[in-house]
Parts: structure tokens; C-alpha cells; sequence
């Protein structure tokens, strides 16, 4: 169902041109929403910066080859203020990543679920308190 | 080892809970954005404190993040304040919004979960607000109407605009995509999404702002020194600040015209801020829109500054700016696989 | 004749004074390695007691150029930039005639100056492997922003204090209390400040590699960590010191200084050098739907 931006507007609080909102509009310019990735590999860098943060890792392919993929996150500041630190995602790191690959066909995307294999999410899990139907777990 | 930031959701729901009822508690004394609030805060025992060279403290790192929207919404029309029921609702609403975005949208809008970065907004210290719109002045909430010179600039930009495709080039893209500016810097200082965030630092004879995204700088000279000639325009105006009483009033001029708000007219666009510290936690910020060539009657806008925990990490947008890069090679590999279709 | 047999005499009191400070442990306000003979100076106070250091202030040397002694040179494409963009001469502002590369890392540095003109932006970290980041409008980093020629103002608190330079707006927060580690590695790097006497000693680690020392190609590595020292020497002087450490690039730390004059100006004030605008078409236009229109 195809929500209209006047009901994303409610709620979030003033929008304007240029502002964050917009950005989150050009993901659908960034990322392909008909290209849904499904991804495991091991961490080899973390950028830990703005705009976004991206998290580049090394992916073994079916025939044996290692390619090289990039998955753009959230922007690191809140993280940081919350005692996340360079130091916290080692490389070397075994991750999943469930995202959409970038509209330039090249192997980045934009990772929407990044998980630890046991399902763990990268930073901050659990859900919104009061959250209707929400998965009670956290870090789920 | 690797480090796992865990919150637990029972811990999250106390937390927040904690805050709504504490929060509720205090609003119904007296709600915020009333002329009662003053009073209330007053009758606490917090006292200003004052820089060393003695003006009012206003230092520290703030938030401005707010669900409350800047006109107010047609289902309250005329209803200023909501009532306890209707805040703690509303609050609710928006913190769930925040939340679900998302996972609402990430079919759509192919976009990270914000909730794993504690990007949303009841992550980062956002406050109920009693008001239904920030808007505060004309009663009705709502943007005067704007002036017929306006409408006819609007209509030559637009009519500018027509044929090109949304990401023909960067100046296509919005000046935050390109990272040129970002207008929530101020002023005025209105809330984005996330990162919503400010720092106050005060020296003798200036109050200077930093802004979370893109690390803008305001740095406002208290001398009474002239503004500068029209000859000389900056991206957030020049600014010149004074304080009256416990109140530092700020006048910004000189816009350029990519980042004049509301698309005002640059010429003749004044901004007027207040900003009063009312306890250890709030700051109460204002702006007055002044622009004759463009709205019918000046407007002013209440949007209260929180206290939240720094600190404010770099933010070099254009030096990590690989969404443009993107955006542009993806609209081309666009068109370009248009095209062998065509063929 | 007398009168200047007295000025001498000043002169030498003066520089025994001088010679006797510098015995002194704890460094003094005026104890400067400047040229000139500046006396003893006690700098004004802020009203929490500290030397005060608000102001404009801008360097006035070429090092942005290169931090080394320099002829002057043609710059980029002299066939169009003629002397706009032809390279002014400089005094080096670096303590002693060479830097301490290693062997691979002077190597490197040749490299950086053949390549500093060249601007591939990929949506990646490769976009910084070659070509000077100022060209880009990227923030300088250390010790480059205070040599960059455009002013810069510092704004003083007690908790924070704050250095923005014109250039692109990069801003610095010295924190004076609660020092950390950097969290995350960042264009400016993470400062941690205190006093000694009137001179402010600023620790800075916790950069991006991106950042070179000056166009000559000069650069660093993640391990960079520099130990600035600003110290008032007059009321319209300071001197800036910053020691460069980096164990992955030099074989030893080194020093570079030189003075930081105030803007005075009557309402000098920093304005806007948002370069971004101005570089936009060198690093996009390729991916322009028609390219450079």
C-alpha cells in the first residue's frame, strides 16, 4: 500500500526541503527497492561517519572468490553519545545483512537488517516501549 | 569478544514510562508553551546561573526535537493546547511513528532501521509539547497568507524546474544532499529528524551555535556592532545579538537567497529569536518571521530547547558524501538501461 | 652616546631577563622562539582567571603551500592560471630542514605532490587515495587549519573551547573537562585541552588519514597525534607550536611554529568560505545526465 508523504509527515514533526526527510526520500533514488539482498561476510571496515555510516565487508561468493561489498547504516553521533566507539565492531566480524543493492549496480546497498548470525542486531535492538504487535526480544 | 549494545525492552519501557508520567506530572501543573509555565517553572527553587563575564547561561548541548508540527493540524483547528489525555496520547503516537517508520516504508523506501542507530526520536530526549502547533502567533497556528509578488516568484522556480528529471544533476538534489547547507542550523531552529541537536558555548561579547549536521557554525557578536552591507550574504544570514533583561534577542539579515527560509525574500527578510533560559533542563526559543514582500503580517514560532547529553561528533557531509555519488550513478544507470530497452 | 648606550643596556637587561626566565621550569608567557625581542608578556585574563585567547586570529606564512623552505613556483595549469595561481616563496615553519620520513613514506610524499591534482570521487574510500583533500574542500585537519590563509575565531569557555576556521567552517571542540579518547576517528580529530600558565596545550588524536600537512604532499596516518601549544606573547600575538607524532609515517616526532596575528580590523568577524559550491562541478559533473551542462 502506497503510503502518501502527507501521513509520514504526521507525528515525525516539522519537515522541510533539504532537511533530514528529504534525505530519507532520496534512498528510493540511492537504492533499488526491486534489488533485495541477502548477505553474509565478515566485517573488514568500519566507517563510523556522516552523512551515513557504511560497513564494508568481505563476501564469499558460491564459486569461492571474495568480493568486496559496502552497506550504508544511520549517521554514528547518536551511537556515540550512547558509548558505541570505533573499538565496539571489530574487523573480522561475521554479520547478515538483509538490504537493497544500490541503483549504480556496483556491490553496495543499503543495509536495513544488519545482524550478528544469531540474529543480534549490530548497535541497538528492542523495540519501542508500548510497541502494538512488536517482538519482545531484545536486540531482535 | 565482540561488543553487543543490548537495551532491553522492559528497561526501555520503564525508562520511558518513567519519563512520559514524570513529564505528564509536571505539564499538569502547569502545561508548557502557556503563559501559566513561566509561572510554574517560577515557582521552583532553580535560579539562573550566569556566565563568568555575567550573562545568562544558556551553554550547554540542546535539542529541539519535537512531534509537534509547525502549523497547526486541521482536525485541532482552534484547540491552542491539548489536554493531559490528549498529550500522553499524542506522545505515544509519535514515539510508535518513530519507531515503525522503517520497517513501514523500507519496501518503498529501501532505508536502515534508524531504531538500531537510536536515531529515533524518543531515543534522543524528545519532550511531550502541550501546543498543537508551533506555530504561536496568528492564533490560528497557521503560515499568514502570502503576498501575490511571492506567489508569482513560486511559479517562475517551478516553471524553471519543469522538464528535468529528479537527479539530472546535483543542483537538482536538495542543498542538504549536496551538502551545502542545512537550514535547520538556524535561523530558524526548527527540528529534523534526528541529530536534532545544538551546543551553546558563550565568551564575553559573543553567543556562538553549533549545529549537529554538517557542524554549522554561528557564532553571533553582543557589541552592537552594524550588520554588514548587502554586498556580503551568508548561508544562515549574519546575525547580531543583545540581551534584553534575561533574554538574548538575536536579528539576522543578509540571507542568500539559496538559504532564505520559506523561500522569503532575501532583500527584506528579518529574523527575530529569543531565547530564555526558564530552568536547569529548558531553554524557551522563539523566532519571529519578518518579511513585508512576502507574508501579509509578520509570524512567530515557539519550539522549546531540551537538555540532552553531548557529545556532537564531526559531521564532514560532503567528505563522506557517498549518497550523491549514488544517487547521480544511479540515475544514469537508470536511463542508460532505459535506453537498451528502447532499443 | 648615552642614549644609546642606554638603549643597549635595555636591550641586554631585557635579554637577561629572558635568559633567566627560560631557566625557569614552568614555561612563561613572552618565552617565544620569535625573531623579534618580545618582552615578558602577561596576557590579559578572562573573568574565570584564564589567559584570554577569544579572538580572530590568522597565520601569516606560506606553509599552507608547503611546511618546508619553498622557491617560488608555477602552480596547476599555468598556461591558465598564470600568476593567480602560481606558488608564492616561503621560510619553512618546521623546526630543522628535513622531515623524518621513513623511507617508504618519503616515497609517498613525492607521490602525493605529482598526484595532487587529480579528483576520482567514488562512493568509497578510495576517493582519497590520491589528490590534496584542499582541492575538495575537504576540512584541513592538524596542524593545516591553522596555517590555512583565511582567518579563524576562538570562542572561550570554561568547559569548551571552541576554534572555527573560515575554511569550510571546520570547527573544533577543545574540551577542557571530561577528557576521552576519541570515539571515532574524524577530519579534525578529537582535542583535549588544559592549561599551563597562560599557554594552552591541546592533545589531539583520533584522525582520518585523509588530511595532508600542506599541498607539497606532506601527510600522515591514522596514528597521527599532535600536541598543539598556543601561548599569548603579546596582546596581539599568539604563538603556536604543534609537535607531530606519527610512528606508521616518521621515525621521530617533530615541531613546526610560528605566530598567529589578531585580525584588527574595527568588527572583524569570520565570514562564509563554504567551498562546497565551488567544487561541485570539478568532483560531479562526470555524472551530469549530459556531462558539464
Amino acid at each position: 500500500m502506497r503510503r502518501a508523504p502527507a501521513i509520514l509527515m504526521i507525528g515525525i514533526g516539522v519537515l522541510l526541503d533539504g532537511g533530514p526527510v528529504s534525505a530519507h526520500h532520496a534512498f528510493a533514488a540511492e537504492f533499488d527497492a526491486s534489488k533485495p539482498i541477502v548477505l553474509r561476510g565478515t566485517i573488514t571496515k568500519v566507517e563510523l561517519m556522516n552523512p551515513h555510516s557504511w560497513f564494508w565487508m568481505d563476501v564469499k561468493g558460491v564459486d569461492g572468490k571474495v568480493v568486496t561489498w559496502g552497506f550504508e547504516g544511520g549517521s554514528p553521533n547518536s551511537l556515540i553519545r550512547n558509548g558505541v566507539t570505533k573499538n565496539t565492531l571489530p574487523v573480522g566480524t561475521e554479520i547478515v545483512v538483509n538490504g537493497f543493492q544500490a541503483k549504480s549496480g556496483e556491490n553496495k546497498g543499503v543495509g536495513v537488517s544488519m545482524t550478528f548470525p544469531d540474529g543480534q542486531k549490530l548497535f541497538f535492538g528492542g523495540s519501542a516501549p508500548g510497541a502494538a504487535g512488536s517482538a519482545a526480544t531484545p536486540g531482535k | 569478544m565482540n561488543q553487543r549494545i543490548l537495551v532491553s525492552v522492559s528497561i526501555l519501557t520503564v525508562l520511558i514510562s518513567g519519563v512520559l508520567l514524570a513529564t505528564i506530572l509536571v505539564a499538569a501543573q502547569a502545561p508548557s508553551g502557556t503563559p501559566a509555565a513561566a509561572a510554574a517553572k517560577a515557582a521552583t527553587t532553580w535560579t539562573l546561573s550566569r556566565t563568568p563575564d555575567g550573562q545568562p547561561d544558556l551553554q550547554g548541548y540542546w535539542t529541539n526535537l519535537s512531534f509537534t508540527p509547525l502549523e497547526r493540524p486541521a482536525k485541532y483547528a482552534g484547540k491552542e493546547f491539548f489536554t493531559d489525555e490528549e498529550l500522553a496520547e499524542e506522545f505515544k503516537r509519535g514515539v510508535q511513528h518513530s519507531y515503525d517508520f522503517t520497517f513501514q516504508n523500507s519496501a518503498e523506501t529501501p532505508v536502515y532501521d534508524g531504531t538500531v542507530y537510536a536515531l529515533d526520536a524518543w531515543q534522543n530526549g524528545i519532550k511531550p509539547n502541550r501546543r498543537t502547533s508551533l506555530i504561536k502567533d496568528p492564533a490560528d497556528g497557521k503560515i499568514p497568507p502570502r503576498t501575490p509578488e511571492t506567489q508569482k516568484r513560486a511559479t517562475e522556480r517551478a516553471a524553471a524546474r519543469r522538464g528535468r528529471g529528479p537527479a539530472d544533476r546535483p543542483e537538482d538534489l536538495g542543498l542538504g544532499v549536496r551538502c551545502f547547507s542545512f537550514q535547520n542550523a538556524g535561523p530558524p531552529m526548527l527540528p529534523g529528524n534526528y541529530n536534532s541537536n545544538y551546543l551553546i558555548v558563550q565568551a564575553p561579547g559573543y553567543v556562538m551555535i553549533t549545529y549537529e549536521w554538517n557542524s554549522e557554525v554561528r557564532i553571533i557578536p553582543l557589541d552592537g556592532r552594524p550588520p554588514l552591507s548587502q554586498n556580503i550574504r551568508r548561508w544562515h544570514g549574519d546575525s547580531r545579538g543583545r540581551w534584553e533583561g534575561n533574554t538574548l534577542v538575536v536579528e539576522t539579515t543578509n540571507f542568500r537567497p539559496e538559504g532564505t527560509y520559506q523561500d522569503a525574500n532575501p532583500e527584506t527578510l528579518r529574523m527575530v529569536e529569543r531565547f530564555t533560559r526558564v530552568d536547569a533542563d529548558s531553554i524557551n526559543y522563539e523566532f519571529t518571521v519578518n518579511d513585508p514582500t512576502t507574508w501579509t503580517r509578520p509570524w512567530t514560532v515557539e519550539v522549546p530547547l531540551n537538555k540532552i547529553e553531548g557529545p556532537m561528533f564531526e559531521y564532514a557531509c560532503s567528505e563522506g558524501n557517498n549518497s550523491l555519488i549514488n544517487i547521480l550513478q544511479g540515475a544514469r544507470a537508470a536511463e542508460k538501461a532505459a535506453a537498451k530497452e528502447a532499443r | 652616546m648615552r642614549t644609546r648606550f642606554r638603549d643597549v643596556m635595555l636591550v641586554a637587561a631585557t635579554a637577561a631577563v629572558v635568559a633567566a626566565l627560560s631557566l625557569a621550569v614552568r614555561p612563561i608567557a613572552g618565552q617565544a622562539p620569535t625573531g623579534v625581542q618580545v618582552p615578558a608578556y602577561k596576557a590579559a585574563r578572562t573573568a574565570d582567571g584564564k589567559a584570554d585567547l577569544n579572538g580572530i586570529w590568522q597565520a601569516l606564512n606560506t606553509a599552507n603551500w608547503d611546511i618546508q623552505d619553498h622557491e617560488a613556483k608555477a602552480g596547476p595549469h599555468p598556461e591558465l592560471m598564470g600568476a593567480y595561481g602560481a606558488e608564492p616563496a616561503g621560510q619553512g615553519v618546521v623546526e630543522g630542514t628535513e622531515l623524518p620520513y621513513q623511507p617508504w613514506a618519503a616515497a609517498r610524499k613525492k607521490e602525493n605532490f605529482e598526484k595532487r591534482m587529480i579528483v576520482n570521487i567514488t562512493s568509497d574510500p578510495k576517493r582519497h587515495d590520491a589528490g590534496d583533500p584542499e582541492l575538495k574542500c575537504y576540512r584541513p585537519g592538524l596542524p593545516r587549519a591553522n596555517y590555512m590563509p583565511l582567518p579563524f575565531q576562538i570562542v572561550q569557555s570554561q568547559k569548551y573551547i571552541m576554534i572555527t576556521y573560515e575554511y569550510v567552517h571546520a570547527l573544533r571542540t577543545i574540551y577542557m573537562e571530561d577528557h576521552r579518547e576519541a570515539p571515532a576517528d574524524s577530519w579534525m580529530g578529537w582535542s583535549n585541552g588544559r592549561w599551563e600558565g597562560d599557554t594552552l596545550v591541546v592533545d589531539s588524536t583520533g584522525f582520518l588519514p585523509y588530511t595532508w600537512f600542506d599541498r607539497a604532499g606532506n601527510f600522515h596516518s591514522d596514528a597521527l597525534h599532535v600536541i598543539e601549544r598556543y601561548t599569548p606573547i603579546s596582546p596581539y600575538h599568539l604563538q603556536y607550536e604543534a609537535t607531530i607524532e606519527d610512528p606508521k609515517v616518521f621515525t621521530r616526532p617533530w615541531k613546526m611554529s610560528f605566530p598567529l596575528y589578531r585580525r584588527m580590523e574595527k568588527n572583524a568577524q569570520l565570514l562564509d568560505f563554504n567551498c562546497v559550491e565551488f567544487v561541485e562541478d570539478m568532483m560531479y559533473g562526470h555524472l551530469r545526465k549530459q556531462p558539464n551542462k
